[in-house]
Protein backbone atom coordinates (compact mmCIF):
# COMPACT_ATOMS: atom_id res chain seq x y z
CA UNK A 1 0.00 0.00 0.00
CA UNK A 2 2.59 2.45 1.17
CA UNK A 3 5.14 1.19 -1.29
CA UNK A 4 3.44 2.54 -4.37
CA UNK A 5 3.48 6.22 -3.54
CA UNK A 6 7.01 5.80 -2.25
CA UNK A 7 8.04 4.25 -5.52
CA UNK A 8 6.35 7.05 -7.39
CA UNK A 9 8.18 9.63 -5.33
CA UNK A 10 11.42 7.81 -6.02
CA UNK A 11 10.76 7.76 -9.72
CA UNK A 12 9.86 11.40 -9.66
CA UNK A 13 13.09 12.22 -7.88
CA UNK A 14 15.09 10.21 -10.39
CA UNK A 15 13.42 12.04 -13.24
CA UNK A 16 14.40 15.30 -11.58
CA UNK A 17 17.99 14.16 -11.36
CA UNK A 18 17.99 13.24 -15.00
CA UNK A 19 16.57 16.61 -16.02
CA UNK A 20 18.97 18.56 -13.80
CA UNK A 21 22.28 18.89 -15.57
CA UNK A 22 25.43 20.92 -15.40
CA UNK A 23 27.21 23.38 -17.63
CA UNK A 24 30.93 23.98 -17.89
CA UNK A 25 31.79 27.40 -19.20
CA UNK A 26 35.31 27.90 -20.48
CA UNK A 27 36.52 31.41 -21.25
CA UNK A 28 39.54 31.74 -23.52
CA UNK A 29 41.22 35.07 -24.31
CA UNK A 30 42.63 34.49 -27.79
CA UNK A 31 44.86 35.93 -30.50
CA UNK A 32 44.43 34.47 -33.97
CA UNK A 33 42.13 31.83 -32.54
CA UNK A 34 44.74 30.53 -30.05
CA UNK A 35 44.95 31.23 -26.30
CA UNK A 36 46.90 34.44 -25.62
CA UNK A 37 50.48 33.86 -24.53
CA UNK A 38 51.55 36.69 -22.20
CA UNK A 39 55.20 36.16 -23.16
CA UNK A 40 54.65 36.43 -26.87
CA UNK A 41 54.90 39.42 -29.20
CA UNK A 42 52.14 39.38 -31.79
CA UNK A 43 52.53 40.89 -35.23
CA UNK A 44 49.90 43.31 -36.41
CA UNK A 45 48.92 43.54 -40.10
CA UNK A 46 50.73 46.90 -40.19
CA UNK A 47 53.98 45.22 -39.23
CA UNK A 48 53.90 46.70 -35.75
CA UNK A 49 53.96 44.38 -32.76
CA UNK A 50 52.15 43.99 -29.51
CA UNK A 51 52.26 42.03 -26.25
CA UNK A 52 49.29 41.41 -23.93
CA UNK A 53 50.57 41.05 -20.39
CA UNK A 54 47.33 41.17 -18.44
CA UNK A 55 43.70 40.37 -19.06
CA UNK A 56 41.25 40.32 -16.17
CA UNK A 57 37.51 40.48 -16.45
CA UNK A 58 34.39 40.16 -14.33
CA UNK A 59 31.64 37.84 -15.54
CA UNK A 60 28.45 38.25 -13.55
CA UNK A 61 24.71 37.63 -13.43
CA UNK A 62 24.78 34.33 -15.29
CA UNK A 63 21.25 33.15 -16.04
CA UNK A 64 19.46 30.66 -18.26
CA UNK A 65 16.11 30.98 -19.96
CA UNK A 66 13.53 29.04 -21.93
CA UNK A 67 11.38 30.91 -24.47
CA UNK A 68 12.58 34.17 -23.01
CA UNK A 69 11.58 33.21 -19.45
CA UNK A 70 14.41 33.03 -16.91
CA UNK A 71 14.53 29.52 -15.43
CA UNK A 72 17.80 29.76 -13.53
CA UNK A 73 19.90 32.48 -11.94
CA UNK A 74 23.29 31.59 -10.56
CA UNK A 75 23.39 32.65 -6.90
CA UNK A 76 26.09 35.17 -5.96
CA UNK A 77 27.13 35.27 -9.59
CA UNK A 78 30.38 37.27 -9.64
CA UNK A 79 33.48 35.74 -11.19
CA UNK A 80 36.85 37.31 -11.80
CA UNK A 81 38.59 35.79 -14.82
CA UNK A 82 42.35 36.22 -14.83
CA UNK A 83 44.37 35.16 -17.86
CA UNK A 84 47.33 34.44 -15.56
CA UNK A 85 45.33 31.95 -13.45
CA UNK A 86 43.82 29.33 -15.76
CA UNK A 87 41.52 27.87 -13.09
CA UNK A 88 39.64 31.17 -12.93
CA UNK A 89 38.72 30.79 -16.61
CA UNK A 90 36.55 27.72 -15.95
CA UNK A 91 33.11 28.12 -14.40
CA UNK A 92 30.67 25.37 -13.60
CA UNK A 93 26.94 25.61 -13.09
CA UNK A 94 25.49 22.54 -11.39
CA UNK A 95 21.91 21.34 -11.01
CA UNK A 96 20.53 23.50 -13.74
CA UNK A 97 17.32 22.92 -15.69
CA UNK A 98 16.99 22.63 -19.46
CA UNK A 99 17.44 25.94 -21.27
CA UNK A 100 17.55 27.45 -24.73
CA UNK A 101 19.45 30.66 -24.01
CA UNK A 102 22.23 31.79 -21.71
CA UNK A 103 22.82 35.32 -20.45
CA UNK A 104 25.66 36.97 -18.56
CA UNK A 105 27.18 40.39 -18.01
CA UNK A 106 30.72 41.62 -18.48
CA UNK A 107 31.44 43.68 -15.37
CA UNK A 108 29.89 44.33 -11.98
CA UNK A 109 26.44 45.87 -11.49
CA UNK A 110 25.87 49.27 -9.91
CA UNK A 111 24.41 47.81 -6.71
CA UNK A 112 27.70 46.16 -5.86
CA UNK A 113 29.60 49.26 -6.95
CA UNK A 114 27.86 51.47 -4.42
CA UNK A 115 27.50 49.17 -1.42
CA UNK A 116 30.95 49.07 0.11
CA UNK A 117 33.60 46.38 0.42
CA UNK A 118 32.62 42.87 -0.63
CA UNK A 119 34.45 39.57 -0.28
CA UNK A 120 35.54 36.74 -2.54
CA UNK A 121 36.16 37.69 -6.17
CA UNK A 122 34.74 41.14 -5.43
CA UNK A 123 37.28 41.87 -2.68
CA UNK A 124 39.01 45.20 -3.44
CA UNK A 125 42.33 43.48 -2.76
CA UNK A 126 41.90 41.86 -6.20
CA UNK A 127 42.88 45.21 -7.67
CA UNK A 128 39.68 45.57 -9.66
CA UNK A 129 38.24 48.45 -7.62
CA UNK A 130 39.11 52.06 -8.31
CA UNK A 131 40.63 53.70 -5.26
CA UNK A 132 40.24 57.40 -6.04
CA UNK A 133 36.71 57.26 -7.42
CA UNK A 134 34.49 54.45 -6.22
CA UNK A 135 33.44 51.66 -8.54
CA UNK A 136 34.57 48.36 -9.98
CA UNK A 137 36.81 48.01 -13.00
CA UNK A 138 34.81 45.67 -15.26
CA UNK A 139 37.82 44.51 -17.22
CA UNK A 140 41.49 45.30 -17.69
CA UNK A 141 43.59 44.79 -20.80
CA UNK A 142 47.25 45.74 -20.42
CA UNK A 143 50.35 45.27 -22.50
CA UNK A 144 52.73 47.15 -24.71
CA UNK A 145 53.25 48.01 -28.33
CA UNK A 146 55.70 50.10 -30.31
CA UNK A 147 52.62 52.05 -31.43
CA UNK A 148 52.16 53.56 -27.96
CA UNK A 149 54.15 56.65 -27.26
CA UNK A 150 54.01 56.07 -23.50
CA UNK A 151 56.34 55.04 -20.70
CA UNK A 152 57.70 51.59 -21.65
CA UNK A 153 55.30 51.66 -24.64
CA UNK A 154 52.51 50.51 -22.35
CA UNK A 155 48.82 50.49 -23.05
CA UNK A 156 46.39 50.23 -20.16
CA UNK A 157 42.67 49.84 -20.60
CA UNK A 158 40.81 49.84 -17.29
CA UNK A 159 37.19 49.75 -18.37
CA UNK A 160 34.43 50.41 -15.86
CA UNK A 161 31.83 52.86 -14.66
CA UNK A 162 28.38 52.24 -13.22
CA UNK A 163 26.61 55.59 -13.18
CA UNK A 164 24.34 57.18 -15.76
CA UNK A 165 25.60 57.31 -19.31
CA UNK A 166 29.06 56.12 -18.24
CA UNK A 167 27.61 52.74 -17.28
CA UNK A 168 29.98 50.27 -18.93
CA UNK A 169 28.25 47.06 -17.85
CA UNK A 170 27.38 45.03 -20.97
CA UNK A 171 25.00 42.08 -21.31
CA UNK A 172 25.71 39.10 -23.51
CA UNK A 173 23.03 36.64 -24.64
CA UNK A 174 23.39 33.48 -26.66
CA UNK A 175 20.05 32.19 -27.98
CA UNK A 176 18.98 28.95 -29.64
CA UNK A 177 21.34 26.73 -27.73
CA UNK A 178 20.59 23.10 -27.20
CA UNK A 179 21.29 22.94 -23.46
CA UNK A 180 24.85 21.69 -23.90
CA UNK A 181 26.97 20.55 -20.97
CA UNK A 182 29.91 22.62 -22.08
CA UNK A 183 30.49 25.90 -23.85
CA UNK A 184 33.62 27.70 -24.87
CA UNK A 185 33.50 31.45 -24.92
CA UNK A 186 36.32 32.84 -26.95
CA UNK A 187 37.39 36.41 -26.21
CA UNK A 188 39.28 37.45 -29.36
CA UNK A 189 41.51 40.19 -28.00
CA UNK A 190 43.10 40.56 -31.45
CA UNK A 191 39.77 41.67 -32.91
CA UNK A 192 39.11 43.98 -29.96
CA UNK A 193 42.55 45.63 -29.98
CA UNK A 194 42.59 46.06 -33.75
CA UNK A 195 39.53 48.31 -33.49
CA UNK A 196 41.60 50.69 -31.37
CA UNK A 197 44.13 53.11 -32.80
CA UNK A 198 46.85 52.52 -30.24
CA UNK A 199 48.73 55.58 -31.44
CA UNK A 200 45.85 57.79 -30.27
CA UNK A 201 44.19 55.74 -27.59
CA UNK A 202 46.34 53.75 -25.17
CA UNK A 203 45.30 54.71 -21.66
CA UNK A 204 41.83 54.60 -20.13
CA UNK A 205 41.70 54.66 -16.35
CA UNK A 206 38.27 56.09 -15.56
CA UNK A 207 34.64 55.95 -16.62
CA UNK A 208 33.93 57.71 -19.91
CA UNK A 209 32.00 57.45 -23.18
CA UNK A 210 35.08 55.80 -24.77
CA UNK A 211 35.11 53.18 -22.01
CA UNK A 212 31.44 52.38 -22.67
CA UNK A 213 32.20 52.05 -26.38
CA UNK A 214 35.13 49.70 -25.76
CA UNK A 215 33.01 47.55 -23.43
CA UNK A 216 30.36 47.18 -26.13
CA UNK A 217 33.05 46.27 -28.64
CA UNK A 218 34.40 43.54 -26.37
CA UNK A 219 30.94 42.03 -25.99
CA UNK A 220 30.45 42.14 -29.76
CA UNK A 221 33.64 40.20 -30.50
CA UNK A 222 32.79 37.23 -28.26
CA UNK A 223 32.58 33.95 -30.08
CA UNK A 224 30.57 31.27 -28.31
CA UNK A 225 30.68 27.58 -29.25
CA UNK A 226 28.58 24.80 -27.76
CA UNK A 227 30.04 21.36 -27.28
CA UNK B 1 46.10 19.23 36.29
CA UNK B 2 42.37 18.86 36.73
CA UNK B 3 42.05 22.32 38.15
CA UNK B 4 43.89 23.68 35.14
CA UNK B 5 41.46 21.90 32.84
CA UNK B 6 38.44 23.29 34.67
CA UNK B 7 39.88 26.77 34.56
CA UNK B 8 40.67 26.57 30.88
CA UNK B 9 37.17 25.24 30.21
CA UNK B 10 35.75 28.15 32.15
CA UNK B 11 37.94 30.57 30.26
CA UNK B 12 36.83 29.08 26.98
CA UNK B 13 33.16 29.54 27.91
CA UNK B 14 33.80 33.09 28.99
CA UNK B 15 35.62 33.73 25.71
CA UNK B 16 32.72 32.21 23.78
CA UNK B 17 30.20 34.26 25.73
CA UNK B 18 32.15 37.43 25.25
CA UNK B 19 32.36 36.67 21.52
CA UNK B 20 28.58 36.52 21.57
CA UNK B 21 28.03 39.65 23.65
CA UNK B 22 30.65 41.46 21.65
CA UNK B 23 27.97 43.15 19.54
CA UNK B 24 27.49 46.89 19.84
CA UNK B 25 24.27 48.65 19.08
CA UNK B 26 24.85 51.91 17.20
CA UNK B 27 23.01 54.56 19.21
CA UNK B 28 21.18 57.22 17.22
CA UNK B 29 21.09 60.44 19.25
CA UNK B 30 17.55 61.61 19.98
CA UNK B 31 16.09 63.76 17.23
CA UNK B 32 18.77 62.83 14.67
CA UNK B 33 17.87 61.29 11.33
CA UNK B 34 18.42 57.63 10.50
CA UNK B 35 22.04 56.89 9.52
CA UNK B 36 22.80 56.28 5.85
CA UNK B 37 25.33 53.54 6.66
CA UNK B 38 23.82 50.05 6.47
CA UNK B 39 24.88 48.48 9.77
CA UNK B 40 23.09 45.27 8.78
CA UNK B 41 25.88 44.55 6.30
CA UNK B 42 28.70 45.31 8.75
CA UNK B 43 27.31 44.88 12.30
CA UNK B 44 29.45 46.60 14.91
CA UNK B 45 31.32 44.54 17.48
CA UNK B 46 33.81 45.55 20.14
CA UNK B 47 36.61 43.47 18.65
CA UNK B 48 36.08 44.84 15.16
CA UNK B 49 36.02 48.43 16.38
CA UNK B 50 39.22 47.80 18.36
CA UNK B 51 40.86 46.25 15.31
CA UNK B 52 39.79 49.24 13.23
CA UNK B 53 41.17 51.63 15.83
CA UNK B 54 44.50 49.86 15.80
CA UNK B 55 44.68 49.95 11.99
CA UNK B 56 43.74 53.63 11.99
CA UNK B 57 46.75 54.47 14.16
CA UNK B 58 49.20 52.05 12.57
CA UNK B 59 51.71 53.45 10.04
CA UNK B 60 52.16 49.92 8.69
CA UNK B 61 49.39 50.91 6.25
CA UNK B 62 51.85 53.16 4.39
CA UNK B 63 54.64 52.04 2.05
CA UNK B 64 57.52 52.92 4.37
CA UNK B 65 55.60 52.60 7.66
CA UNK B 66 55.81 56.31 8.44
CA UNK B 67 52.27 57.54 7.87
CA UNK B 68 49.07 56.39 9.55
CA UNK B 69 45.51 57.56 8.99
CA UNK B 70 45.92 59.51 12.23
CA UNK B 71 48.90 61.41 10.76
CA UNK B 72 46.35 63.39 8.78
CA UNK B 73 43.34 62.77 11.01
CA UNK B 74 44.42 63.50 14.58
CA UNK B 75 41.94 62.91 17.43
CA UNK B 76 42.87 66.19 19.15
CA UNK B 77 41.84 68.07 16.03
CA UNK B 78 38.49 66.36 15.55
CA UNK B 79 40.36 63.98 13.25
CA UNK B 80 41.80 66.45 10.81
CA UNK B 81 45.38 67.52 10.14
CA UNK B 82 47.05 69.78 12.72
CA UNK B 83 47.72 73.18 11.25
CA UNK B 84 48.23 72.08 7.63
CA UNK B 85 46.23 73.71 4.87
CA UNK B 86 46.93 70.95 2.35
CA UNK B 87 47.43 67.39 3.48
CA UNK B 88 50.89 66.20 4.23
CA UNK B 89 51.71 62.59 3.34
CA UNK B 90 54.56 60.16 2.98
CA UNK B 91 58.04 61.73 2.41
CA UNK B 92 56.49 65.16 3.07
CA UNK B 93 54.53 65.00 -0.17
CA UNK B 94 51.81 67.65 -0.23
CA UNK B 95 48.33 66.73 -1.44
CA UNK B 96 45.89 69.02 -3.18
CA UNK B 97 43.26 69.29 -0.46
CA UNK B 98 42.76 69.93 3.24
CA UNK B 99 41.97 66.79 5.23
CA UNK B 100 38.38 66.99 6.49
CA UNK B 101 37.47 66.49 10.15
CA UNK B 102 36.04 63.00 10.66
CA UNK B 103 32.83 62.69 12.70
CA UNK B 104 29.28 61.46 12.33
CA UNK B 105 30.31 59.57 9.19
CA UNK B 106 27.38 57.14 9.52
CA UNK B 107 25.13 59.94 8.22
CA UNK B 108 27.28 60.86 5.26
CA UNK B 109 26.05 59.82 1.82
CA UNK B 110 29.37 60.44 0.05
CA UNK B 111 32.97 61.09 0.99
CA UNK B 112 35.76 63.49 0.01
CA UNK B 113 35.28 67.15 -0.83
CA UNK B 114 34.06 66.20 -4.31
CA UNK B 115 32.08 63.09 -3.31
CA UNK B 116 34.34 60.83 -5.36
CA UNK B 117 33.89 58.00 -2.85
CA UNK B 118 30.43 56.48 -2.57
CA UNK B 119 30.74 54.31 0.56
CA UNK B 120 32.70 54.51 3.81
CA UNK B 121 34.00 50.93 3.36
CA UNK B 122 35.94 51.83 0.23
CA UNK B 123 37.11 55.23 1.49
CA UNK B 124 40.34 53.85 2.96
CA UNK B 125 41.48 52.53 -0.43
CA UNK B 126 42.02 56.10 -1.55
CA UNK B 127 44.61 57.23 1.03
CA UNK B 128 46.33 53.82 1.13
CA UNK B 129 47.02 53.86 -2.61
CA UNK B 130 47.43 57.61 -3.21
CA UNK B 131 51.12 58.23 -3.99
CA UNK B 132 50.90 61.56 -2.16
CA UNK B 133 49.43 59.98 0.97
CA UNK B 134 50.42 56.42 1.97
CA UNK B 135 51.63 55.17 -1.44
CA UNK B 136 50.88 51.50 -0.73
CA UNK B 137 48.77 48.77 -2.33
CA UNK B 138 46.06 46.78 -0.61
CA UNK B 139 47.59 43.33 -1.37
CA UNK B 140 50.90 44.53 0.07
CA UNK B 141 49.28 45.90 3.24
CA UNK B 142 47.57 42.54 3.67
CA UNK B 143 50.88 40.70 3.24
CA UNK B 144 52.50 42.91 5.87
CA UNK B 145 49.64 42.45 8.32
CA UNK B 146 49.47 38.71 7.74
CA UNK B 147 53.13 38.30 8.66
CA UNK B 148 52.84 40.68 11.62
CA UNK B 149 52.96 39.18 15.12
CA UNK B 150 49.67 40.71 16.29
CA UNK B 151 47.25 41.16 13.43
CA UNK B 152 46.30 37.58 12.49
CA UNK B 153 45.19 37.09 16.09
CA UNK B 154 43.25 40.36 16.15
CA UNK B 155 41.51 39.50 12.88
CA UNK B 156 40.69 36.11 14.33
CA UNK B 157 39.15 37.73 17.40
CA UNK B 158 37.12 40.07 15.23
CA UNK B 159 36.05 37.79 12.39
CA UNK B 160 36.74 34.24 13.56
CA UNK B 161 39.27 33.98 10.72
CA UNK B 162 42.96 34.80 10.90
CA UNK B 163 43.28 34.98 7.12
CA UNK B 164 43.23 38.70 6.42
CA UNK B 165 41.08 39.88 3.51
CA UNK B 166 40.65 43.30 1.97
CA UNK B 167 36.99 43.26 2.89
CA UNK B 168 37.66 42.63 6.58
CA UNK B 169 40.44 45.20 6.73
CA UNK B 170 38.29 47.89 5.11
CA UNK B 171 35.18 47.08 7.12
CA UNK B 172 37.13 47.15 10.40
CA UNK B 173 38.43 50.64 9.56
CA UNK B 174 34.82 51.67 8.87
CA UNK B 175 33.71 50.27 12.22
CA UNK B 176 36.15 52.45 14.12
CA UNK B 177 35.28 55.54 12.08
CA UNK B 178 31.55 54.93 12.57
CA UNK B 179 32.00 55.16 16.34
CA UNK B 180 33.33 58.73 15.99
CA UNK B 181 30.05 60.39 16.89
CA UNK B 182 30.10 63.95 18.16
CA UNK B 183 26.86 64.72 19.99
CA UNK B 184 27.81 66.33 23.29
CA UNK B 185 28.40 69.96 22.43
CA UNK B 186 26.65 72.68 24.42
CA UNK B 187 24.21 72.97 21.51
CA UNK B 188 23.19 69.33 22.08
CA UNK B 189 22.65 69.95 25.79
CA UNK B 190 20.46 72.92 24.92
CA UNK B 191 18.44 70.78 22.50
CA UNK B 192 18.08 68.15 25.22
CA UNK B 193 16.92 70.97 27.54
CA UNK B 194 19.81 70.35 29.93
CA UNK B 195 21.36 73.77 29.33
CA UNK B 196 20.43 77.15 27.92
CA UNK B 197 22.04 79.47 25.39
CA UNK B 198 23.35 82.81 26.62
CA UNK B 199 21.75 85.87 25.07
CA UNK B 200 24.63 86.23 22.59
CA UNK B 201 24.43 82.59 21.62
CA UNK B 202 20.68 82.85 21.08
CA UNK B 203 21.14 85.84 18.79
CA UNK B 204 23.85 83.92 16.96
CA UNK B 205 21.56 80.90 16.63
CA UNK B 206 18.93 83.10 14.99
CA UNK B 207 21.51 84.52 12.56
CA UNK B 208 22.73 81.00 11.80
CA UNK B 209 19.17 79.92 11.00
CA UNK B 210 18.73 82.90 8.75
CA UNK B 211 21.99 82.70 6.78
CA UNK B 212 23.63 79.33 7.16
CA UNK B 213 21.09 76.62 7.99
CA UNK B 214 20.02 75.95 4.41
CA UNK B 215 23.36 74.22 3.78
CA UNK B 216 24.82 73.63 7.26
CA UNK B 217 21.57 72.01 8.42
CA UNK B 218 20.84 70.86 11.98
CA UNK B 219 21.50 68.57 13.74
CA UNK B 220 24.54 67.43 11.72
CA UNK B 221 25.24 70.96 10.49
CA UNK B 222 25.54 69.83 6.92
CA UNK B 223 22.98 68.64 4.37
CA UNK B 224 25.75 66.68 2.56
CA UNK B 225 24.97 68.43 -0.71
CA UNK B 226 27.50 69.97 -3.10
CA UNK B 227 27.47 73.74 -3.31
CA UNK B 228 29.56 76.63 -4.56
CA UNK B 229 29.87 78.99 -1.60
CA UNK B 230 31.64 81.65 -3.60
CA UNK B 231 35.32 81.06 -2.84
CA UNK B 232 37.69 82.60 -5.39
CA UNK B 233 39.59 79.98 -7.39
CA UNK B 234 43.13 79.41 -6.17
CA UNK B 235 44.99 79.26 -9.46
CA UNK B 236 47.87 77.27 -7.98
CA UNK B 237 45.38 74.40 -7.51
CA UNK B 238 42.60 75.02 -10.05
CA UNK B 239 40.35 72.62 -8.21
CA UNK B 240 37.01 72.34 -10.01
CA UNK B 241 35.49 70.23 -7.19
CA UNK B 242 32.48 68.07 -7.94
CA UNK B 243 32.73 68.63 -11.70
CA UNK B 244 35.81 66.40 -11.86
CA UNK B 245 33.53 63.51 -10.89
CA UNK B 246 30.26 64.22 -12.69
CA UNK B 247 31.82 66.06 -15.65
CA UNK B 248 28.79 68.37 -15.56
CA UNK B 249 29.46 72.11 -15.91
CA UNK B 250 26.69 72.82 -13.36
CA UNK B 251 28.92 71.13 -10.75
CA UNK B 252 31.90 73.39 -11.38
CA UNK B 253 33.43 74.75 -8.13
CA UNK B 254 30.99 72.84 -5.95
CA UNK B 255 32.30 71.11 -2.84
CA UNK B 256 30.62 69.01 -0.21
CA UNK B 257 29.13 71.14 2.58
CA UNK B 258 31.25 70.42 5.68
CA UNK B 259 29.82 70.25 9.20
CA UNK B 260 30.12 73.24 11.52
CA UNK B 261 30.67 71.01 14.55
CA UNK B 262 34.03 71.19 16.31
CA UNK B 263 35.37 74.13 14.30
CA UNK B 264 37.49 75.12 17.31
CA UNK B 265 39.63 72.04 16.73
CA UNK B 266 39.48 71.57 12.96
CA UNK B 267 41.09 74.75 11.57
CA UNK B 268 42.19 75.68 8.96
CA UNK B 269 38.95 75.82 6.97
CA UNK B 270 37.64 75.06 3.46
CA UNK B 271 38.75 72.39 0.96
CA UNK B 272 42.17 73.99 0.61
CA UNK B 273 42.52 75.19 4.19
CA UNK B 274 42.71 78.82 3.07
CA UNK B 275 41.20 80.36 6.23
CA UNK B 276 42.85 80.02 9.64
CA UNK B 277 40.21 81.84 11.69
CA UNK B 278 36.44 81.88 11.81
CA UNK B 279 36.59 85.65 11.46
CA UNK B 280 38.05 85.17 7.98
CA UNK B 281 35.28 82.70 7.13
CA UNK B 282 32.60 85.19 8.13
CA UNK B 283 34.33 87.98 6.23
CA UNK B 284 34.25 85.71 3.20
CA UNK B 285 30.48 85.22 3.48
CA UNK B 286 29.94 88.92 4.26
CA UNK B 287 32.05 90.43 1.52
CA UNK B 288 34.26 87.95 -0.31
CA UNK B 289 31.73 86.00 -2.37
CA UNK B 290 32.72 85.54 -6.02
CA UNK B 291 29.85 85.62 -8.47
CA UNK B 292 30.54 82.65 -10.72
CA UNK B 293 27.76 80.94 -12.71
CA UNK B 294 27.36 78.07 -10.25
CA UNK B 295 27.21 80.21 -7.07
CA UNK B 296 24.48 78.98 -4.69
CA UNK B 297 21.28 81.02 -5.00
CA UNK B 298 21.17 81.66 -1.23
CA UNK B 299 24.49 83.48 -1.48
CA UNK B 300 23.76 85.56 -4.60
CA UNK B 301 23.04 88.66 -2.56
CA UNK B 302 25.85 88.10 -0.07
CA UNK B 303 25.32 87.68 3.66
CA UNK B 304 25.20 91.09 5.31
CA UNK B 305 26.50 91.04 8.86
CA UNK B 306 27.86 93.87 10.99
CA UNK B 307 30.65 93.24 13.50
CA UNK B 308 28.21 92.72 16.34
CA UNK B 309 26.33 90.09 14.37
CA UNK B 310 29.56 88.33 13.44
CA UNK B 311 30.42 88.22 17.11
CA UNK B 312 27.03 86.64 17.95
CA UNK B 313 27.39 84.10 15.18
CA UNK B 314 30.85 83.10 16.38
CA UNK B 315 29.47 82.74 19.93
CA UNK B 316 26.85 80.37 18.60
CA UNK B 317 29.36 78.37 16.52
CA UNK B 318 31.38 77.89 19.72
CA UNK B 319 28.42 76.00 21.21
CA UNK B 320 29.07 73.32 18.57
CA UNK B 321 32.49 72.44 19.99
CA UNK B 322 32.35 69.08 21.71
CA UNK B 323 35.14 68.69 24.22
CA UNK B 324 34.11 65.14 25.09
CA UNK B 325 34.63 64.22 21.43
CA UNK B 326 38.24 65.33 21.14
CA UNK B 327 39.19 63.97 24.57
CA UNK B 328 37.39 60.62 24.33
CA UNK B 329 40.01 57.98 25.22
CA UNK B 330 38.06 55.32 23.32
CA UNK B 331 38.94 57.19 20.13
CA UNK B 332 42.59 57.79 21.01
CA UNK B 333 45.85 56.04 20.25
CA UNK B 334 45.47 52.38 21.35
CA UNK B 335 48.55 52.40 23.54
CA UNK B 336 48.04 49.00 25.05
CA UNK B 337 48.55 47.27 21.70
CA UNK B 338 51.52 49.25 20.57
CA UNK B 339 53.37 49.00 23.90
CA UNK B 340 53.29 45.24 24.28
CA UNK B 341 54.19 45.19 20.60
CA UNK B 342 56.70 42.51 19.62
CA UNK B 343 55.71 40.06 22.36
CA UNK B 344 52.23 39.00 21.24
C1 LIG C 1 48.33 62.33 3.76
C2 LIG C 1 47.19 62.66 4.55
C3 LIG C 1 46.09 61.64 4.71
C4 LIG C 1 46.19 60.34 5.14
C5 LIG C 1 47.45 59.56 5.49
C6 LIG C 1 44.83 59.85 5.22
N1 LIG C 1 43.94 60.82 4.86
FE1 LIG C 1 41.94 60.70 4.92
N2 LIG C 1 41.79 62.43 3.94
C7 LIG C 1 42.86 63.25 3.59
C8 LIG C 1 42.40 64.28 2.69
C9 LIG C 1 43.27 65.38 2.09
C10 LIG C 1 41.04 64.05 2.47
C11 LIG C 1 40.12 64.83 1.55
C12 LIG C 1 40.52 64.47 0.14
C13 LIG C 1 39.63 64.99 -0.93
O1 LIG C 1 38.55 65.48 -0.65
O2 LIG C 1 40.03 64.89 -2.09
C14 LIG C 1 40.69 62.89 3.29
C15 LIG C 1 39.39 62.38 3.41
C16 LIG C 1 39.05 61.34 4.24
C17 LIG C 1 37.70 60.92 4.53
C18 LIG C 1 36.42 61.54 3.98
C19 LIG C 1 35.75 62.38 4.99
C20 LIG C 1 34.52 63.07 4.47
O3 LIG C 1 33.71 63.49 5.31
O4 LIG C 1 34.35 63.22 3.26
C21 LIG C 1 37.79 59.83 5.36
C22 LIG C 1 36.63 59.03 5.95
C23 LIG C 1 39.19 59.57 5.57
N3 LIG C 1 39.93 60.51 4.89
C24 LIG C 1 39.69 58.51 6.29
C25 LIG C 1 41.05 58.13 6.23
C26 LIG C 1 41.55 56.82 6.65
C27 LIG C 1 40.72 55.70 7.22
C28 LIG C 1 42.89 56.84 6.43
C29 LIG C 1 43.88 55.70 6.64
C30 LIG C 1 43.62 54.50 5.90
C31 LIG C 1 43.21 58.15 5.91
N4 LIG C 1 42.07 58.89 5.78
C32 LIG C 1 44.51 58.57 5.63
C33 LIG C 1 44.15 63.11 4.04
C34 LIG C 1 44.67 61.91 4.51
C1 LIG D 1 24.91 77.61 -0.15
C2 LIG D 1 25.33 76.76 0.91
C3 LIG D 1 26.07 77.39 2.07
C4 LIG D 1 25.65 78.40 2.91
C5 LIG D 1 24.33 79.15 2.88
C6 LIG D 1 26.70 78.57 3.89
N1 LIG D 1 27.72 77.71 3.64
FE1 LIG D 1 29.40 77.49 4.74
N2 LIG D 1 30.10 76.15 3.39
C7 LIG D 1 29.46 75.73 2.27
C8 LIG D 1 30.34 74.93 1.47
C9 LIG D 1 30.01 74.26 0.14
C10 LIG D 1 31.57 74.89 2.15
C11 LIG D 1 32.87 74.22 1.68
C12 LIG D 1 33.47 75.09 0.62
C13 LIG D 1 34.83 74.70 0.15
O1 LIG D 1 35.67 74.28 0.95
O2 LIG D 1 35.07 74.85 -1.05
C14 LIG D 1 31.37 75.67 3.36
C15 LIG D 1 32.36 75.85 4.34
C16 LIG D 1 32.15 76.50 5.52
C17 LIG D 1 33.09 76.50 6.62
C18 LIG D 1 34.41 75.74 6.68
C19 LIG D 1 34.27 74.45 7.46
C20 LIG D 1 35.45 73.54 7.38
O3 LIG D 1 35.50 72.56 8.14
O4 LIG D 1 36.33 73.75 6.54
C21 LIG D 1 32.55 77.26 7.60
C22 LIG D 1 33.15 77.54 8.96
C23 LIG D 1 31.28 77.74 7.11
N3 LIG D 1 31.06 77.25 5.84
C24 LIG D 1 30.42 78.56 7.81
C25 LIG D 1 29.26 79.08 7.29
C26 LIG D 1 28.48 80.08 7.95
C27 LIG D 1 28.79 80.67 9.30
C28 LIG D 1 27.42 80.35 7.14
C29 LIG D 1 26.35 81.38 7.35
C30 LIG D 1 26.82 82.71 7.46
C31 LIG D 1 27.55 79.52 5.96
N4 LIG D 1 28.68 78.77 6.09
C32 LIG D 1 26.65 79.48 4.92
C33 LIG D 1 28.15 76.00 1.93
C34 LIG D 1 27.38 76.98 2.53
Amino acid sequence: MLLRPLLLICLFCCAQVVVAQHLNLRFVPTWGGKPVDAEKYYKLPSGDSLQITNFRCYISAISLSVNGKIVYREPNSYHLLDMAEPTTLQLRLSNIPKYDAIHFSIGVDSIMSVSGAHGGDLDPEKGMYWAWQSGYINFKVEGNSNLCNTRRNEFQFHIGGYAGKDNALVQVTLRNVDAPNAMTIEIPLDKWLQQIDLRQQHTIMSPSAEAVQLAKQLAATLNIQQQ
Amino acid sequence: MKKGLVISCLLATVALLSFKTNKIQFAIPKGWPKPVYDFGKNPLSLNKVELGRMLFYDPVLSRDSTTSCASCHSPFNAFTHVDHDLSHGINDRIGKRNSPALMNLAWSSSFMWDGSINHLDVQSLAPITNPLEMDESLPNVIRKLQSNTRYPNLFYKAYGDSVITGQHLLQALSQFMLTLVSKNAKYDSVMRKQAAFTEQESKGYALYKQHCASCHTEPLFTNYSFENNGLYVDNTLNDSGRMAITKLPIDSLKFKVPTLRNLKYSYPYMHDGRFKHLGQVLNHYAMGIQRTPTLATQLQKGVFMNNEEKFYLISFLATLNDKTFVSNTAYGFPKKYFEQSEGL
